[in-house]
């Protein structure tokens, strides 16, 4: 019975000992087997044009990235000095549109009631100092713009100027943003607007430079009917 | 029991057998691919490749990532498009573009046949002044076409946006600065009779005409009105902070 016994146990060993070696063997040869070593030149060639392939395809996949990407990198800085540009021009055209109030320095002239106006004088007076270099213009917190209009009516007491159709009440104070000395100068100068104005009409408005002139915005802005902009422009 | 010993170590011997032939048959299999130097080339350029392969892969997925991040920026900048519509707008306000509808046109003529004969008849009196036509006339017909509904307005193409200023040096005319010659054609965008009947009813229409100078109106129905060229002058203006823009 010892004897058998010990039988018992080389054998385990053994069988112990030959599985061991047998799962070795078998996961040695599968890694052969997947090794590039172990495979033969025409698979080893597949493999290579498989992966030639696919790296141009990447390749390719590549260029057109960085192709995309520069077109959209040159687009959005394209963009960016777009918007620049734009707002630039828009600040500056919001300045003399008048669509924002506007401030700076320049003059005011204040007519009173007891001064023979008229409507025309008012013109004048506007049109001059656009003439003088004026970039903003206000008669009574009325904006002018290109559709300001200045006309006179009358009721059954009196004659009266309006602006805009609105009734303008006295004292009639224009105000201009410029150079205050040149828009000065541009309206008294001798055979000047406000010279004719006091020599020949009896009209003494009060001229003074101003280092700070408010001017409003415009209230309205008329829509347009029968204008229109041509398609091909 | 001692019978069935040969039978296990036999069938143990033949199991070592087989194995030990796998062994030595894939161990010699390897060898001899491995031997050949073209195959050993080959593996090579495969691992290359495939290091090659992984490192486009990372820089592609890195450059899709890049693509993204502008496309997301790009859509954060659709104020390109209201800036653009609200620079239109001011653009349209400020005579920045050409305009085309129905209208009227005014024209206006210095007045020389009556000039001539004026001169001929009394030369010592004649004032060639009172054959003109003065910047003042231009100057008020273009507040009648206002007062009319004019949309725009020009005077011999020059278009009248807030700030021209018409006015005369010597005999000459300026409009924006730029010198214009008789015969003065006045148009004007808006409802052609509402026009008529203003300009007939207006500060220079009337008068002229009483002194027989060569004047008319035309109605039409489609008259074009170029953009303004001048420039405009801002240096001292400055937007008022702290105040609310109009609505339009």
């Amino acid at each position: 019975m010892t004897r058998s016994k010990g039988w018992y146990i080389s054998l385990t060993l053994v069988f112990v000992v030959l599985g061991f070696l047998l799962s070795t063997q078998f996961q040695t040869q599968q890694k052969i087997l997947t090794a590039l070593d172990a495979q033969k030149k025409e698979d080893l060639i597949t493999v290579w044009k498989n992966l030639d392939d696919k790296n141009r395809a990447l390749q390719q996949e590549m260029e057109d990235l960085d192709a995309a990407y520069r077109q959209l990198l040159a687009q959005s800085q394209e963009e960016t000095s777009a918007v620049k540009t734009i707002s630039d021009d828009i600040n500056r055209l919001k300045l003399v549109s008048g669509v924002t109030p506007v401030t700076g320095p320049g003059i005011t002239v204040t007519i009173t009631g007891d001064a023979p106006l008229m409507f025309l004088d008012l013109i004048d007076l506007v049109n001059e100092l656009w003439a003088t270099g004026a970039e903003a213009i206000s008669i009574n917190e009325h904006r002018i713009t290109e559709h300001t209009t200045i006309a006179e009516e009358s009721d059954a007491f009196s004659y009266y100027i309006t602006i805009n159709g609105d009734k303008l009440l006295y004292p009639v104070v224009v105000k201009a943003i410029g150079d205050p000395h040149t828009l000065e100068k541009g309206l008294t100068f001798t055979g000047g607007l406000i010279d004719i104005w006091k020599t020949q009409f009896n009209i003494h408005p009060e001229v003074l430079q101003r280092e700070t002139v408010n001017i409003p915005a415009a209230r309205y802005f008329p829509i347009w009917v029968h204008a229109q902009i041509p398609a091909a422009q | 029991m001692s019978k069935r010993w040969p039978l296990t170590l036999t069938l143990i011997s033949i199991i070592s057998g087989i194995l030990l032939v796998s062994i030595i048959l894939t161990n010699q299999a390897a060898r001899s691919e491995a031997a050949d130097s073209s195959n050993a080339d080959l593996i090579e350029i495969i691992n290359r490749l495939e290091e090659e392969t992984l490192a486009l892969e990372e820089m592609i997925d890195e450059k899709r990532d890049r693509i993204d991040e502008i496309r997301e920026q790009q859509v954060e900048k659709g104020t390109l498009a209201t800036l653009q519509s609200e620079l239109e707008w001011l653009r349209r306000r400020t005579g920045l573009t050409q305009v085309t509808g129905p209208g009227i046109t005014v024209v206006l003529d210095d007045n020389e046949e009556l000039a001539a004969a004026a001169k001929a008849n009394a030369p010592l009196t004649f004032d060639p002044n009172s054959y003109i036509i003065h910047d003042k006339d231009l100057l008020y017909l273009v507040n009648d076409l206002r007062l009319g509904g004019a949309e725009a307005i020009s005077i011999n193409n020059q278009r009248i946006i807030s700030s021209s200023d018409i006015r005369c040096v010597g005999t000459v005319i300026l409009v924006n600065s730029m010198r214009l010659a008789p015969p003065y054609e006045i148009r004007a965008i808006g409802d052609p009779e509402k026009l008529t009947k203003q300009v007939l009813n207006g500060q220079t229409f009337p008068w002229l005409k009483d002194r027989s100078f060569p004047v008319e109106i035309i109605e039409e129905e489609s008259i074009q009105i170029p953009t303004y060229k001048g420039g405009f002058s801002t240096a001292h203006l400055q937007v008022m902070k702290g105040e609310t823009e109009p609505d339009d």
